[in-house]
């Protein structure tokens, strides 16, 4: 037996009285043995198996695209605890309202208005939001200026938050003047902020955010 | 890396390519999550694009972004902790789990994995993952058992001379 033999032996698991003897008489074999046998464990183990999912590819490029298009600095970071992110209860209670759609039966005067500062992922954009309370929940107009369009296989989702608790009030793609309804109360969802999604099944938000109360 | 920096489309998806799953195992290795795997992904790349002016195009990139995921991963880990009890105090969270400690081997196993052909890696996959014999294998994957037995001594081999190193490195 030879010392490539040992090896390959050592990493398949197939060590016996051959290898053990080699592994004895060879000072270069020892030094390696520990590390091929933590190896071998590795390889049982569905850690080195498990495989990304293929659209994250997509997802790095669209990130770095997106940076390398805007200021080039670090987004701010994903939102925290997915588990607690209500998915039912954000499709139930939330519904995206095209202008002029519901011709909405608002008053002249918002109950609110608040700015909402843009992020580093999209320095040049202004935006403000004006809503009214309803029995119902709220009805938002959102003005955005400065925001490039969403690239190909992404959209803009804007979010009312409370801590971990995040209800989505509906998706766009680029700025302008855009409304949307949530089905709770402005009150108790204190955070606004914008994200950019990715178009794909996972509903949570991305945390590459645009805009943001915080 | 030059194109890279410059956020050159093809140049990060060669770089994902190159390394995207062993950044992924890395990630998945020290957080145990998916999404938040898929998250730190996204993130190291980003990472290193920011810091990629600043990397020698002449070196591997392998452990640059190996060490780059493994901070990132700590980060999320992190925050994570912070995010599941507010009574976790700083000291606390300064600790990290004991999955930290394998990353290293992790990503070398994985990045080693990548190196084989697809079949190589196939029986690999059933005979270390799933435990199957030759035989088990050669019917799985519809092969005789004969190109079973070389395969994998082929893919041990090859993959014994890529890891001899693994324990001086990570001691």
């Amino acid at each position: 037996m030879n010392c490539d033999e040992l090896r390959s032996a050592v990493l398949s698991g197939a060590e016996d009285e051959l290898t053990a003897a080699h592994e004895a008489g060879c000072a270069a074999c020892r030094s390696q043995v520990s590390g091929l046998r933590a190896a071998a464990e590795s390889l049982s183990s569905d850690v080195v198996w498990e495989e990304p999912p293929p659209e994250l590819a997509g997802q790095v490029l669209a990130l770095i695209g997106h940076a390398a298009g805007s200021s080039g600095r670090e987004p701010t970071r994903k939102a925290p605890v997915r588990g607690r992110w209500l998915t039912a209860a954000g499709i139930a209670a939330s519904l995206v309202l095209i202008v002029g759609l519901f011709g909405l039966n608002r008053g002249p005067v918002p109950d609110w208005r608040v700015d909402l500062p843009a992020t580093d992922l999209a320095p040049t954009a202004v935006a403000a939001v004006q809503g009214w309370n309803e029995a119902s929940g709220t009805r938002m107009l959102i003005s955005i200026e400065g925001l490039e369009p969403a690239p190909n296989g992404f959209v803009y989702e804007f979010w009312l938050s409370d801590g971990p608790l995040h209800i989505s009030a509906g998706t766009f793609h680029d700025g302008g003047e855009i409304e949307l309804w949530s089905g709770v109360a402005r009150a108790d969802f204190p955070r606004l902020w914008i994200t950019l999604e990715a178009i794909d099944e996972d509903e949570s938000p991305s945390g590459h955010t645009v805009l943001d109360t915080g | 890396m030059r194109k890279f920096s410059q956020g050159d489309t093809d140049a990060v998806a060669e770089l994902y390519t190159s390394f995207g799953r062993a950044v992924f195992t890395v990630a998945y290795a020290a957080l145990g999550e998916r999404g938040l795997a898929e998250e730190a992904v996204q993130q190291t790349f980003l990472q290193a694009w920011r810091a990629s002016s600043r990397f020698d195009p002449n070196r591997d990139p392998g452990p640059w972004l190996y060490a780059i995921a493994r901070r990132v991963a700590v980060d999320l880990y992190r925050r994570e902790r912070r995010h599941q009890s507010a009574d976790v105090i700083d000291a606390e969270v300064a600790v990290l789990s004991p999955s930290f400690e394998g990353t290293w081997e992790a990503w070398q196993v994985r990045s080693a994995l990548e190196e084989l052909t697809p079949d190589e890696r196939a029986v690999m996959r059933a005979t270390h993952y799933l435990g199957l014999s030759h035989e088990e294998t050669a019917e799985r994957l519809g092969i005789p058992a004969g190109t079973v037995k070389s395969r994998s001594y082929r893919a041990h081999k090859r993959m014994a001379g890529l890891l001899g190193h693994l324990r001086e490195e990570t001691a």
